[in-house]
C-alpha cells in the first residue's frame, strides 16, 4: 500500500478519534497495542463514552457458573441493520482454556466484580476497556451485603 | 430550487462550477454566501483542496442536494418508497467510497473537514473504520504510518492486563 500523508497533518484527537470511535469495541481491544497514543486513547473516558454511544447494548447473563454476553440492538444500526439479539460469547481467560466457574457477579460504577466458586479468587473487570485485576485475599473472603450495591 | 451557479477553485488551480444549493452543503461556503463575500464573477479559492479531491466533494454534494429536494417534494411518500430511496442513497454511497483508495479517503476526509460537510465526514470515517476493524495492529500501523513505540515486554504486559474477554 502507498504510504499515506495522513498522519503528517492529522490532529490526532480530531481525526483518528473520529474514525476509531466508529470501530467496534471488540476490534479496539485487539488494536490497543498499535502504539502508546492509541492505547491511551482507548482508555480515555470521553473516547470510551463516544464509542459506547454508537455500540449496541450488551447484556451479561450469568448461569451455570458461566457469564455470557448478549448483544441487543433494538433500533438496528442507523436503520440499516434490523433489530437483533444474539449471543456474542462466553467470558473466558485468554491463553487459558480452563473454566472460570464464576459464582457471583456484582457491578458498581461500570465495573464488574466476579467471585469464583468457593470464593477462592475475586476479580474486578472493566468490560469497556477489557482490563482485569485480581484481588488477592489476605486471609479469606466472606460474603457481605456490601457487594450488592 | 435556486439555479445560481458559483465557481470553486482548487489549490492546484482547477475551476469547478457548482449549483449554489449543492455548494451550501459545505458550511464554510454557505457562510461565505451568507455574509456576501462571494463575488459572482470570481471563483472561491479553496487553498487546502486539490482538484481531484474537490471533484469528488462536488460529486457527493450534487448527489445529495438532489436527495434533499426529493425529501421535500415527497413528504407524503409511503414508508416503502422512503426505504427504497434510502437504499438507493446507501448503494450510491457504498459505490462512491468503494471506488477510492484509502489514501484518497484520507484526503477526502481532510477536505470534508476543511469545508465542514458533516455527512461526508461521517461517511468517510465510517468507511475507514470498516476498513480497519478486522486488521491486525501491524497492518493498522502501516495504514496510519504509526511507529510501534511499545517494547515487546510492554506489549506482553498489556495483553496480560486484558486477561478476560468474551470469546
Amino acid at each position: 500500500m502507498k504510504r499515506c500523508r495522513f498522519n503528517t497533518y492529522i490532529d490526532f484527537k480530531n481525526y483518528t478519534g473520529l474514525i476509531l470511535s466508529r470501530v467496534p469495541a471488540k476490534s479496539l481491544t485487539k488494536l490497543r497495542t498499535t502504539c502508546k497514543r492509541w492505547y491511551a486513547l482507548f482508555r480515555d473516558s470521553s473516547f470510551v463514552k463516544k464509542n459506547l454511544d454508537k455500540a449496541t447494548m450488551e447484556l451479561m447473563l450469568h448461569s451455570n457458573y458461566d457469564v455470557h454476553s448478549i448483544s441487543v440492538n433494538l433500533h438496528g444500526t442507523e436503520d440499516i441493520v434490523d433489530p437483533s439479539m444474539e449471543f456474542k460469547g462466553k467470558l473466558g481467560r485468554l491463553n487459558d482454556p480452563r473454566k472460570l466457574n464464576i459464582s457471583g457477579v456484582f457491578h458498581c460504577h461500570g465495573l464488574v466484580l466476579c467471585s469464583t466458586i468457593g470464593n477462592v479468587r475475586l476479580v474486578v473487570w472493566n468490560p469497556s476497556t477489557g482490563q482485569t485485576r485480581w484481588i488477592k485475599p489476605r486471609t479469606c473472603y466472606r460474603y457481605d451485603e456490601a457487594y450488592d450495591t | 430550487m435556486s439555479s445560481n451557479m458559483i465557481m470553486l477553485k482548487s489549490s492546484d488551480g482547477a475551476s469547478f462550477e457548482i449549483e449554489e444549493a449543492a455548494a451550501r452543503k459545505s458550511k464554510i461556503i454557505a457562510n461565505m454566501i451568507e455574509v456576501e463575500c462571494v463575488d459572482e464573477d470570481k471563483a472561491i479559492p479553496l487553498q487546502n483542496v486539490t482538484g481531484n479531491i474537490l471533484a469528488l466533494v462536488i460529486e457527493y454534494c450534487n448527489k445529495h442536494i438532489v436527495d434533499d429536494d426529493d425529501d421535500v417534494a415527497t413528504e407524503e411518500a409511503s414508508e416503502e418508497e422512503e426505504e427504497a430511496k434510502k437504499k438507493k442513497v446507501d448503494d450510491w454511497e457504498a459505490e462512491f467510497m468503494n471506488s477510492m483508495s484509502l489514501e484518497t479517503m484520507f484526503e477526502l476526509l481532510l477536505a470534508a473537514n476543511y469545508l465542514n460537510i458533516k455527512s461526508l465526514i461521517d461517511l468517510v470515517c465510517q468507511t475507514i473504520a470498516n476498513n480497519i476493524k478486522d486488521k491486525t495492529p501491524e497492518e493498522v500501523r502501516k495504514i496510519f504510518s504509526i511507529e510501534n513505540d511499545f517494547t515487546p515486554e510492554e506489549e506482553e504486559e498489556i495483553r496480560k492486563e486484558n486477561a478476560w474477554a468474551f470469546g
